[in-house]
């Protein structure tokens, strides 16, 4: 063997692997993310920077756990939970992911309506087009070529690190905002803290990487690239979260304009962009969106066919899989249909369903960590202590803060 | 009819007090027969398992005996609950995975296990909506159900041999794509190494690696003397190098050389698409001759190739085309025309020669024109649909 295919043979497997961590990591940076983001750039300034500490810890955690479940049992994390706690617990996790993704899926489509608002368009138009777009995208199979297109896309959060940076903040407040924590009992920080924790870790980002890793066969030999994959891809994703709540912070927050719609989230891309900010945000928003609204809704019938025992895939027909079809078709409709409802605005849409997914994650870490320290099913790839201590100290951010909000609202 | 399910949590009461409740259902081990043989219960105390006949039935309540005897647990029994129930099993008739949502028993003189549920109407029955459940229940016999060890993946063999054996490869190949990695290298454990080598040649090549990266030496060893070269050559070109260095040591030395030799090949080229083994003759010999040494062979090629003394590609002729020809006319009188390509060629040029000229095998050669291997159609099928594969996942 020559010495160059051999080093050939040595970064392929690599080339192959490197994904998952990163896409799941990049559709988390999704509608409800860039819009959570601004919200707390623009109400309070670097002061919830120091969350973003804690959950790029978490979600590298919660994500390496998906990948190591998967590489070692070969099995998704929906069949983990029902060989191990039967039907009953299966199908209230079930009913808990169910409302979680169509939660997140309102706010896929409402990044979109958002995205086309700002060209004027209004979302009774936008919503029924794009339902109809995904609809096709995903059941005519057109959507592999496309993955490419939106990960590519996606480059558009680089502009976010060039507008903070044109934008002049105070670097050394910003950076020691991250490990200085902010306790405040103002009811809407606690609930844009809760936000913030629960785009970045979510509900479907937890079922989708340990379905990625068991459909692409990796194995144990595996888990030491796919670590570091899930490891960079929740790096990225927080340093580019990181860089939207500077921008926001530093053109928003300064000046006390608060966010009501799509068109003042945009002025954060001002000091890059200049008249541009709108029309290249829009174009931002609609990439995110659409690639979450067609991501999450088929991985939400993946993992609710696959607890069921019904077939699922897209390589089977409408006919073999009714199911599968159906639920995506509901959770698609379900999902557009709330961002159609009157009197309901967008941004309150984006916002909540974030805040939803974190408390709707409660549950679901404590299976995760049941299964992630059960010794009979992982052998030796049981969680370390560290680990152990970060699912819970995520565990308990997320369930203080949402107490102490509830707790606010009633004294106010 | 009974469903395990209804029975799961009942009280047992010795005389009129209560005792404990059943937790699950013990057949015995390896699986001799489809009677249940022991009860396990659960009190204060902890778990014990007791024998089912020590027990007795009535409303919807078990009555223990009060002496009875208490069985040790043995790791080896199967239990419905924790091996069966919620767990995926292979469905030999439907050739697929299922998943069993209730356990089907029948009951007199002891319980029987009949049938694995399958339906939403078990699911439905077992959530608590079983008396308004509109949906048939849809169940499929124990005899074509494969179970596995929930702990070990060990397919849980009944009677001696495994049925799996008689589902087709690719078949058996479906569900290994399909099935988790303990009960993945379960099911390669069951099979005649034969059989496992062809079910893992018409596998997708992310559980061709998984596989022969899982398994213990010397059953790869056994299954890669089986494997035709070229698929290992394949499959080795994408395990990292220290998977490569074991299954190249697992190799006779001549059969680890050649594979080498594939796998400098990318395998979109002739090079990597073909096979090196191929049966041939040079083009002075008759017909007869060719006839007499074909059958000779343990296995009979599809198609002889023809080349002159110094390897050189003549042509190749079918088998059946042998049969019906003259035996005293030289071999070489039957070839016309001959196809080949070389081995640096593309894919898209292997396959419209294939379709162009209805071709079954396809002659592979090198600058001087000698012939160095043999592309059957076979691979090119198997390559369309790794390529269709890939395009279907997400």
């Amino acid at each position: 063997m020559t010495r160059f295919k051999q080093q050939f043979i040595r970064v392929l497997p690599i080339l192959a692997i490197l994904g998952p961590g990163i896409i799941s990591g990049s559709v988390d940076n999704d509608a409800g993310g860039i819009a959570t983001y601004s919200l707390a750039g623009a109400q309070f300034g670097f002061s919830l920077l120091w969350v973003l500490f804690i959950t790029t810890f978490a979600l590298a955690v919660t994500q390496e756990i998906g990948a190591r479940m998967g590489l070692v049992t070969g099995k998704g994390l929906a069949s983990l939970i029902r060989e191990k706690f039967g039907i009953r617990w299966t199908t209230f996790i079930m009913a808990v992911l169910l409302i979680a993704n169509i939660g997140t899926i309102a706010a896929e489509f409402a990044g979109i309506a958002a995205a086309f608002e700002i060209f004027n368009v209004s979302k009774f138009i936008s919503i029924p087009l794009s339902l109809i777009l995904v609809f096709f995208l995903v059941t005519k199979g057109s959507f592999k070529p496309l993955e490419r297109v939106f990960l590519v896309l996606s480059a558009f959060y680089l502009v976010y690190i060039v507008s903070a940076i044109f934008a002049h903040p105070n670097w050394h407040q910003a950076i020691t905002s991250i490990v200085t924590p902010t306790i405040s009992f103002n009811k809407n920080y606690l609930l844009t803290l809760v936000a913030v924790v629960g785009t970045t870790i979510t509900p479907w980002g937890q079922f989708f990487i340990q379905d990625y890793v068991v459909d692409k066969k990796l194995s144990k030999e595996d888990l030491q690239i796919e670590r570091g994959d899930v490891f960079f891809g929740s790096f990225i994703t927080n340093f580019i979260s990181f860089f939207i709540i500077v921008a926001c912070a530093a053109t928003l927050f300064i000046h006390h304009i608060p966010i009501n719609d799509a068109k003042d989230a945009a002025l954060a891309l001002k000091p890059f962009a200049g008249p541009f900010a709108s029309v290249l945000f829009g174009f931002g928003l609609l990439n995110a969106s659409l690639f979450g609204a067609v991501l999450v809704p088929v991985s939400t019938s993946y993992v609710i066919t696959e607890a069921f025992g019904f077939e699922s895939g897209l390589n089977y027909s409408f006919k073999e899989a009714s199911e599968f079809y159906g639920l995506f078709t509901f959770a698609i409709i379900a999902g557009a249909v709330l961002v159609l409802l009157p009197f309901v605005p967008l941004l309150s849409i984006l916002f909540w369903s974030q805040a939803l997914d974190a408390v709707l994650l409660l549950p679901i870490l404590v299976f995760v960590y049941i299964l992630s320290n059960d010794k009979r099913l992982l052998n030796g790839y049981k969680n370390g202590k560290v680990i152990n201590a970060v699912i819970v100290i995520t565990f308990l951010l997320i369930a203080i803060s949402a107490i102490a909000y509830f707790v606010s609202q009633f004294i106010s | 009819m009974t469903f395990v399910s209804q029975l799961i949590k009942k009280p047992v009461f010795i005389d009129d007090t209560k005792y404990a409740k059943v937790i699950d259902f013990g057949l015995q081990s390896k699986l001799q027969s489809p009677e249940i043989s022991t009860a396990l219960l659960k009190n204060k105390s902890g778990k014990f398992a007791v024998p089912l006949n020590e027990t007795s039935q009535k409303d919807g309540i078990f009555y223990l005996k009060k002496n009875y005897t208490s069985i040790p647990y043995n790791p080896d029994d199967f239990y419905l609950a924790e091996d069966l129930l919620d767990k995926q099993v292979i469905d030999i008739t439907g050739k697929r995975m299922v998943r069993v949502n209730d356990v089907l028993l029948k009951e007199n003189e002891g319980m029987k296990v009949t049938g694995i549920d399958v339906s939403f109407a078990g699911i439905l029955r077992r959530l608590g909506f079983g008396s308004l459940n509109p949906l048939k229940t849809v169940t499929i016999p124990w005899s074509a159900v494969e179970a596995f060890d929930y702990q070990t993946g060990d397919v849980r063999v009944k009677l001696g041999k495994s049925n799996l054996s008689m589902l087709h490869p690719a078949e058996i190949a479906d569900i290994l794509e399909e099935a988790g990695t303990k009960e993945r290298e379960g099911i390669v454990e069951v099979l005649d190494a034969e059989i496992a080598a062809d079910a893992i040649e018409e596998a997708n090549s992310e559980t061709q690696e998984a596989i022969l990266e899982q398994l213990p030496t010397n059953q790869l060893k056994k299954i890669l003397e089986k494997m035709q070269l070229s698929e290992i050559a394949d499959v080795a070109n994408e395990v990292p190098p220290q998977t490569v260095k074991k299954i190249l040591r697992l190799l006779s030395a001549e059969r680890a050389k050649r594979v080498e030799k594939l796998m400098l090949f990318p395998d979109d080229v002739a090079g990597g698409l073909m096979q090196p083994t191929f049966y041939k003759v040079t083009k002075e010999k008759t017909i007869g001759e060719t006839l007499g040494e074909f059958s000779k062979l343990k296995v009979q090629p599809e198609a002889v190739i023809v080349t002159d003394k110094e390897n050189k590609l003549v042509g190749h002729v079918h088998a059946n085309e042998l049969l019906n020809a003259n035996p005293s006319t030289e071999i070489h009188s039957l070839i016309t025309e001959p196809f080949f390509v070389f081995e640096d060629e593309s894919f898209s040029d292997i396959f419209r020669k294939f379709a162009q000229y209805n071709l079954r095998i396809l002659p592979v050669v090198d600058q001087d024109n000698k012939v160095i291997g043999v592309i059957s159609i076979d691979a090119v099928i198997r390559r369309i649909e790794e390529e269709e594969e890939k395009d279907d996942a997400i």
